[in-house]
């Protein structure tokens, strides 16, 4: 964990941008798995999107 | 208990961002994270539903953020040709009276700044400059601060109002109206706060009228502005007519007196303002111009979607999202205003053949920030909308606060802005709540909402994170509890003006 947090702060702009393009994206992916009645590709665009502000939580 | 659950989320930013100071992108992660959470279990979010808000707030976050990665594009492409120094430079040599210099620079040239830039930048800018000059630190950043609250909704390029339009699904021409008399007449107390603020009484006194004068001059160019469809550059036409006005009492007052303390170099504040000027005219030619913007809008980003209903039955109808009009997107003409700028500045020798480059990148790290706690704060006001939440909410505080709904109104409004530290991500949070209390309560909404983004936009100068950049641009790094002091009663006068407009329209009208 600490490792986690010391690399999140050492490279704080290169996750910034990996949040925003994973925030952009999935929306798209869980709008297509709505479309095609995909559960399992909403979840795992949830799960991303939970992994992406995690991940601007931690980004200090 | 569904009223708690739903105002836990809210709670939750407001706390981190202003008792642990987190940023907004981080304290937006959490609250999307708790909203997600809650809708699922206790608001019967299901599957189907979050894929659908989710899509929704992208469209929403999409058509917000072109505004914003716009306009400060457009600032940094006349920052980088060294255009806002330069204007910062030219001001002051009008006038050597520190009560004017107050008026001039902190309140009229912070308004015109936050017109055309935002995001920090007026107190970033003039608290300098104001030291410089002589002013203490403290009054230094107190003075724009307080100066540039009114121009927040229709400044930035209308990014905040544009986060209105865009949340509520109303019309710009409805909305326009009383957003722009309730900051109008915010205006004009904000002229005689900076007075007061500069000298104390007698300072009052002495600039009451060139203050009404000047004021009212800025609250009409904003008004007409907003309300012909030119609401994406309302407060830059405000701030412009109030720099004619206040360089006109300063021509006559030194007239009066036969004294000059320096001349005033037109050429180069024309030079430097170019960018600006391409704006006005690519506004201009597609508002005005019969046939320029149907041919741009030609490109549309619409998606319609399904009905939609939670596990427990709360039904959001069929309809498209918020519709993008690629071309004649209000970012689209910042855009081309900031690439025609660009070539101008260059043809002139101001910018050489890296700045481009730079200027991109900048604008790439600044904004991937606010950006994602927009995504964040967007999706969590959706999801909240969709699962019923903000409809619990609503009628939580229709049932309690009914009488005093419009005077509380704008305080939500400003507890938003002040914790989430802007205009934008107040209206993005609380105008769908806001739309939905007034809506139960049988009030007009377009004058709730103009309490709600007036309150916000006059608070937002206070919000912390704007406090941390203001304060170490003077000097005053480590003091901000000092500004906040100094600030509170001044902010207090402006939200308590908007709430008492915001009544007495909704008696008026209502």
């Amino acid at each position: 964990m600490q490792k986690l947090l010391q690399s999140l702060s050492e490279n704080k702009s290169r996750f910034q941008k990996i949040t925003f393009l994973v925030l952009m994206l999935v929306p798209i992916m869980m709008f297509i798995g709505a479309k095609i009645s995909s559960s399992l590709l909403i979840v795992t665009g949830l799960v991303f999107a939970i992994g992406a502000n995690l991940l601007a939580i931690f980004n200090k | 208990m569904q009223f708690v659950l739903a105002l836990l989320p809210i709670i939750l930013i407001l706390v981190l961002m202003a008792a642990f100071r987190w940023g907004a992108s981080r304290s937006g992660g959490a609250g999307y994270i708790l909203t997600l959470i809650l809708s699922i279990v206790f608001f019967g979010a299901n599957v189907e539903l979050l894929a659908y808000a989710h899509m929704k707030a992208l469209l929403l976050s999409i058509d917000v953020l072109m505004i914003i990665w716009a306009a400060f594009l457009l600032y940094r492409v006349a920052d980088e040709a060294g255009a806002i120094k330069s204007i910062g430079k030219i001001l002051p040599s009008l006038t050597s009276e520190k009560g004017m210099q107050s008026l001039l620079i902190g309140w009229v040239f912070a308004s015109f700044l936050q017109g055309v830039g935002g995001f920090g930048v007026p107190v970033a800018v003039i608290a300098p400059i104001l030291v410089g000059l002589g002013f203490a630190p403290l009054l230094a950043v107190v003075l724009p601060s307080i100066g540039h609250g009114w121009a927040v909704t229709f400044g930035s390029l209308g990014s905040s109002f544009n986060a209105l339009l865009a949340t509520t699904g109303l019309p710009s021409e409805e909305l326009a109206p009383p957003a722009a008399i309730f900051l109008g007449i915010a205006c004009l107390v904000t002229g005689w706060l900076v007075a007061f603020a500069s000298g104390g009484k007698e300072s009052l006194k002495r600039f009451f009228f060139p203050v009404l004068i000047i004021g009212s001059v800025m609250g009409i160019g904003q008004y007409i502005a907003a309300t012909t469809g030119l609401w994406n550059i309302a407060a830059f036409i405000g701030s412009i007519f109030g720099l004619t006005a206040i360089i006109l009492i300063i021509t006559l007052q030194k007239a009066k007196q036969q004294t000059n303390n320096g001349q005033v170099d037109w050429k180069r504040l024309f030079i430097a303002l170019s960018n600006y000027v391409v704006l006005i005219i690519i506004i201009l030619i597609v508002q005005l111009m019969p046939g320029v913007k149907p041919f741009l809008s030609q490109v549309k980003l619409q998606i319609n979607f399904p009905e939609i209903q939670s596990s427990l039955g709360y039904l959001t109808p069929a309809g498209s999202g918020r519709t993008i009009s690629i071309f004649s997107h209000a970012g689209m003409l910042l855009l081309y205003a900031s690439i025609i700028g660009f070539i101008i500045y260059r043809k002139m020798g101001l910018l050489n053949k890296d700045s481009g480059k730079k200027i991109l990148r900048e604008t790439f790290n600044k904004m991937t920030g606010s950006s994602i706690s927009i995504l964040s704060m967007v999706s969590l006001a959706v999801i909240m909308e969709h699962t019923g939440m903000t409809n619990t909410l609503a009628e939580g505080i229709s049932t309690g606060l009914s009488a005093i709904f419009p005077f509380v109104s704008p305080w939500i409004g400003a507890i938003g802005a002040f914790m989430t530290g802007s205009n934008t991500n107040s209206n993005v949070v609380f105008s769908v709540l806001q739309m939905q209390t007034a809506i139960m309560l049988q009030y007009p909404v377009i004058i709730i909402l103009a309490g709600q983004t007036a309150g916000a936009a006059v608070a937002s100068v206070m919000a912390p994170t704007k406090m941390v950049v203001g304060a170490s641009t003077a000097g005053m790094a480590g003091k901000e509890g000092e500004v906040m002091r100094a600030m509170i009663g001044y902010t207090v006068i402006l939200i308590l003006t908007v709430s008492i407009l915001t009544t007495i329209a909704i008696s008026l009208f209502g």
